[in-house]
């Protein structure tokens, strides 16, 4: 056996397991156990020395060389500082909007139920605020639940994400209206002047509502941001851009529609419009009752929520557009062609 | 753990005397004392006495017939190091070195042949362009979390503001682009690159034979 053949370089490592602790090793990371474990077996194994090797002086390189920060372009930023690049987090980094919303959304279901039943609240109220919990946390769990799997569907470059989160809100919807229908009363609870729909019918129209701020203002425009920051992060910024400004050639992701934020505004208006005049009509014909104030009280608060949670979503779709334009203009102008 | 059969022999022909042993031993098994040196925070310019140190108690015990098992080559040898480190930060004790990760071809040895010199600046040259090879091959965000950490030496946290991600997100990105940057670098070694690496310690003998 020659000098050279003595000292044959192994073609693989006998214990991969140790192979592995190569990375922690170099960038020091390692614990000291793993530290001693590799340093004994890089004595045996010349596989895994050679890789040692090989990343110390490409880390020398890394620390020691000071134009490598030059390889980091504006549209490199632009992508990494960009809305794109936080799409792997929880919601594609849209947390907060989506509690908020969510929490807004349940709340209504909430407060619904207290007001359908508020003008006998001395009779009803008690069993109410016992349900109502359970009436907040069931729709306000289906509604994180249903945002999540869209979110997780349109990353994963499926289609039907905002069909099944549509679906979701509207089966948690229909189940908890049915679960409900065993406690509100057939007959009318709110008196009125003129004659009044059951306390049931009454919460199925409040649940439509609901529902229609969810399938015109949150789901929609969800959907449609986290389908475009998969799209951004695929690179695709040139159709992004045509799409976001309105050029002919904009084509949709494919399972989103694209509402801008000037279309929703006739719904927002409609909506608003509708509900000034019902509302009115509704306080002018009560009749005084010891529960009027609350009811009124909570028909007030019902509101808020309702426009509340329709604005909050208009707004801030409209900055992740901004976000999604400005990402696509950085990282087209930058981009050598 | 095994020992291989060529070790074994070179560990026999070690104890029997023969100084050409001592030296191929010490040309495989110098840059492994000298990389452990530097991890353990001795400076670059100590290194490798620490190396030779070591190499020498090794060759000292192997003939004193010392190393009782092959099998345990790794552990034994891995002791005398340790040893060895401890003892120079008895002598050096403000010598510590805090960044470790020192490439030994960029240890200012000025004694080195023109040639050999030559060699090396060509092998670092294959490591720069391998490196920056890695980078352009990686992800935009995992290329500057990596950079941020490695090249500026910022902190997690100075990352997770400056990128406006999460510090946990900032970690695990990291570990990601560390083990990619990894695979793009020692997967870039299965050429003629490999045995250019180290050409303090790889020169002549090896090529003449």
């Amino acid at each position: 056996m020659n000098k050279k053949n003595a000292l044959a370089r192994s073609r693989s490592c006998f214990a991969p397991e140790i192979n592995s602790l190569i990375t922690a090793y170099c960038f020091g990371r390692a614990s000291e156990d793993e530290q001693r474990t590799l340093e004994i077996h890089v004595l045996e194994c010349d596989y895994c020395w050679r890789e040692v090797q090989r990343l110390e002086q490409a880390l020398h390189v890394l620390s020691s060389e000071r134009n490598l920060m030059n390889s980091i372009s504006a549209s490199d930023a632009a992508h990494v500082l960009g809305i794109s690049n936080k799409i792997d987090l929880p919601f594609g980094g849209h947390v907060w909007h989506v509690i908020i919303s969510c929490v807004v959304y349940a709340g209504l279901y909430g407060i619904t139920l207290l007001m359908e039943i508020a003008y006998r609240f001395d009779l009803y109220g008690p069993t109410a605020m016992k349900l109502l919990p359970v009436v907040f946390f069931s729709i306000l769990g289906t509604s994180v639940v249903a945002l999540g799997s869209d979110c997780r569907r349109t990353t994963m470059g499926k289609a039907y994400g905002l069909g099944l989160s549509l679906l979701i809100f509207l089966m948690s919807a229909g189940v908890l209206f049915a679960a409900l229908s065993l406690f509100l009363p057939v007959l009318p609870i709110t008196e009125m002047t003129t004659p009044s729909s059951s306390a049931q019918s009454a919460y199925l129209k409040d649940t439509v509502y609901s529902l229609l701020v969810v399938f015109i203002f949150l789901a929609p425009t969800f959907h449609f941001i986290v389908a475009m920051q998969r799209e951004l992060k695929r690179g695709r910024y040139k159709p992004a851009l045509e799409l976001l400004t309105g050029g002919k050639f904009g084509i949709s992701p494919r399972g989103a529609i694209y509402p801008t934020v000037w279309m929703l505004l006739p719904p927002l208006i409609i909506m608003a419009t509708y509900s000034a005049f019902s509302t009115k009509e509704l306080l002018g014909h009560l009749n005084p009752s010891r529960y009027q104030n609350l009811f009124v009280s909570l028909i007030w608060l019902r509101l808020i929520l309702h426009y509340g949670l329709a604005l909050k979503c208009w707004s801030w779709y409209q900055r992740a557009l901004n976000d999604l334009k400005l990402e696509c203009l950085v990282a087209e102008t930058t981009t050598p062609n | 753990m095994p020992t291989r059969p060529e070790i074994s022999e070179l560990l026999q022909r070690i104890a029997q005397g023969d100084e050409s042993a001592v030296q191929e031993f010490g040309r495989e098994y110098l840059p492994r004392f000298e990389s452990q040196a530097r991890h353990a925070g001795v400076r670059v310019g100590d290194s490798d006495d620490v190396a030779q140190e070591v190499l020498l108690a090794t060759v000292t015990q192997i003939r004193k017939g010392q190393l009782r098992s092959e099998d345990a080559f790794g552990s034994w040898l891995h002791t005398i190091i340790q040893r060895k480190i401890a003892d120079h930060f008895r002598t050096h004790k403000h010598d510590r070195n805090s960044v470790s990760l020192q490439s030994p071809s960029s240890s200012g040895n000025n004694a080195i042949p023109l040639s050999e010199s030559l060699a090396a600046r060509s092998a670092d040259l294959v490591v720069v362009t391998g490196v920056h090879k890695a980078l352009n091959a990686m992800p935009a965000d995992l290329r500057w979390i990596l950079l941020l950490r490695h090249e500026e030496g910022f902190t997690l946290k100075e990352i997770s503001g400056a990128l406006d991600m999460p510090m946990s997100t900032v970690y695990r990105k990291l570990c990601e682009a560390e083990e990619l940057f990894r695979r793009l670098i020692v997967g870039d070694d299965t050429s003629d690159t490999e045995a250019d690496v180290t050409p303090n310690h790889s020169s002549g003998e090896d090529r003449d034979e």
